[in-house]
């Protein structure tokens, strides 16, 4: 190509190669600003951690209260003369070897105890295994059995016919297991059959306190993220209908809540600037180079509400812990449809908005972590006093805020019991 | 005695910053942040957002500088997170949608240029100062802008343009055409009035 030519590209590149544009120290604080911004408070955690732990200690002593000595009795031997007479009717065909005495420790082992002479070893050899030794003074007792190394304590652990408490591992009371069984019966089946999900509807009532996300790309406008945190929230309501489907302590659930957050911003400072132009060589302005800062304060209330349309899915596992008492937990996921707000921010440019449309994700997706206490005031209604942490699940890819809220809620439930 | 770090070379100067010395982050700041600053202002259309997308950019460069491998020159490596910064802040803050010019595109073909004479005399350009550039660039509409300076200036192929802004390879090519064909109009425009 002609070497008095040069293409529009490469002229524009060599123009623009060492092209800078004065900085300041403000630019620097700012960055300072934003990279010492505090990490995502734990609060809402610190919060949850005390209430499991004070519940599990709570759902302790209140099993420990049921779960008085004499409650149940274990007979480690079936044999005994009381037991035989409670033998219902239908059991009576149970073979006679159950009758026997288990084998138990001798007070002193030793080979000559063990009497393998009654049978004919070579006679059988073929046809049937050797037969088990035996202890020669086996005495009939109520005592332990002892197997060698495995405790009976260690093998009724291990036997799932025993109810047990999960996490803390005692056995359920049986009256609270018939209970139980009862009031888990579904009414649209037939009487007895108690293993199929028991339907149940509950109004839900509350409030929530709420926290902003403030996305990590608006943490460089230093204006934005003091006003965003300025402000604070209010308790705000939640309203709303889930329908539930339980099987025994299991419990799975969704409905349709309403959302309303709440914030509120008493004072909070803007920064106001002037500028001055940068002209080219004919004059003409093509940008403005902004200096001198100075403080204004805004001592005006404002108050800010994001409502949402949440459709909560939830597991949630029951333990019965009196007659008429109920603890419970539960996981699950909630999407929530945010309605357009308009309120207070602060644009890009460091001006104050009183009207615009303010930048929340539309589309969000919750965790959920919750414990409830439930007490039934009649076989069919309950009232529900429940806590619940929701925690954004998903980035914020559009630089958008997002809400976190501890929710504090009470439910009315309606159970189809079966009478 | 403090730690002076003008004599430090780069990788010291990243360790330095990695670990959060804020002589070092100063360090790191004095050398590049006019130089991104400029780069940031050919993308944005005010000065401001220019200076707020360079604010950005530098906190992402040291929350991301553990990251860095050293495949590229630290300079090269920060001029893309401030296009990245740059072009977000731009299309969060404005309007911003391209479409293909069915008639620059059937003139394309395959090639990645028009037909027509894209060479200026070197004596009309060397006219040209830096301000003149930068007017000319910043006179161009939002799309013929944004990809003229990543295709001509920063140099991105238009596949990397396309996936930066969510165009088609075809859109990229129509815009840096009509880019071209515009700036060049405006020049030869310029030197007839003058």
């Amino acid at each position: 190509m002609n070497k008095d030519r040069k293409h529009i590209d490469d002229l524009f590149r060599e123009k623009l190669s060492g092209f800078e544009l004065p900085t300041s120290d403000k630019d620097f604080e700012a960055i300072q600003l934003g990279l010492k911004q505090p990490k995502k408070k734990r609060f809402f955690l610190w919060l949850i951690i005390p209430a499991l732990l004070l519940s599990i200690g709570a759902s302790r002593y209140l099993l420990e209260t049921f779960d008085a000595p004499g409650n149940r009795t274990v007979h480690t031997n079936p044999a005994t003369p009381e037991d035989i007479g409670e033998i219902p009717a239908s059991d009576a065909s149970v073979p006679e070897d159950h009758e026997l005495p288990l084998p138990t420790k001798p007070a002193e082992f030793s080979s000559t105890d063990l009497n393998v002479g009654s049978r004919n070893a070579s006679d059988e050899k073929d046809t049937a295994p050797p037969a088990a030794p035996v202890y020669s003074d086996a005495i009939q007792t109520n005592e332990e059995p002892w197997n060698g190394l495995i405790t009976l304590a260690f093998l009724k652990r291990l036997d799932r016919s025993i109810a047990r408490w999960p996490l803390v591992g005692m056995e359920i009371p049986d009256q609270l297991m018939e209970q139980e069984q009862v009031w888990n019966q579904n009414p649209l089946l037939p009487n007895g059959r108690n293993t199929r999900f028991k339907p149940s509807v509950e109004l839900i009532a509350g409030t929530n306190l709420g926290q902003q996300l403030i996305p990590p790309g608006e943490s460089s406008n230093p204006r934005y993220r003091e006003f965003k945190q300025n402000e604070r929230t209010s308790p705000g309501l939640q309203l709303g209908v889930q329908a539930n489907l339980s099987k025994m302590r299991n419990e799975f659930s969704s409905g349709l809540l309403y959302n309303q957050y709440r914030f509120h911003n008493d004072n909070f400072t803007i920064l106001i600037y002037d500028s001055i132009p940068f002209r080219n060589t004919n004059g003409d302005t093509i940008a403005w180079i902004r200096r001198n800062y100075r403080d204004s304060v805004y001592a005006e209330r404002q108050h800010l509400s994001y409502r949402a349309i949440s459709i909560p899915i939830q597991y949630g596992y029951n333990y019965k812990i009196g007659s008429n008492w109920w603890l419970g937990a539960s996981i699950g996921l909630r999407s929530s449809f945010f309605l357009p707000t308009k309120g207070a921010s602060i644009d890009s440019r460091g001006s104050l908005r009183t009207n615009s449309e303010i930048n929340i994700d539309p589309i969000q997706l919750n965790y959920m972590l919750g414990m409830q206490l439930r007490y039934a005031i009649d076989p069919a209604i309950s009232l529900g006093f429940k806590m619940q942490y929701s925690g954004a699940l998903d980035s914020q890819p559009n630089g958008a805020i997002r809400i976190n809220d501890l929710n504090f809620q009470m439910n009315l439930r309606y159970e189809w019991y079966h009478r | 005695m403090s730690k002076t770090w003008h004599l430090k070379d780069e990788r010291e100067l990243i360790d330095g910053c990695i670990k959060g010395n804020v002589k070092a982050q100063r360090e790191l700041f004095d050398r590049f942040s006019g130089k991104m600053l400029g780069i940031c202002f050919r993308y944005c259309t005010n000065l401001e957002d220019a200076r707020d997308a360079m604010q950005m950019g530098f906190i992402k460069t040291f929350n991301l500088l553990e990251k860095f491998k050293g495949n590229s020159k630290l300079e090269t490596w920060m001029t893309r997170i401030m296009i990245n910064t740059a072009i977000d802040l731009f299309k969060k803050n404005n309007r911003f949608e391209l479409y293909d010019d069915p008639q620059v595109v059937n003139q394309l073909g395959n090639n990645d240029e028009v037909q027509e004479n894209l060479y200026l005399d070197t004596a009309e350009s060397d006219e040209l100062t830096e301000q003149d550039i930068l007017e000319l660039i910043n006179e161009l509409p939002d799309g013929y802008r944004i990809v003229f300076n990543l295709y001509a200036i920063d140099g991105l192929s238009h596949r990397d343009i396309a996936a930066q802004l969510g165009i088609s390879e075809g859109t990229s090519k129509s815009q840096l055409a009509r880019a071209r064909k515009l700036l060049k109009h405006k020049i030869l425009s310029r030197e007839i009035l003058e």
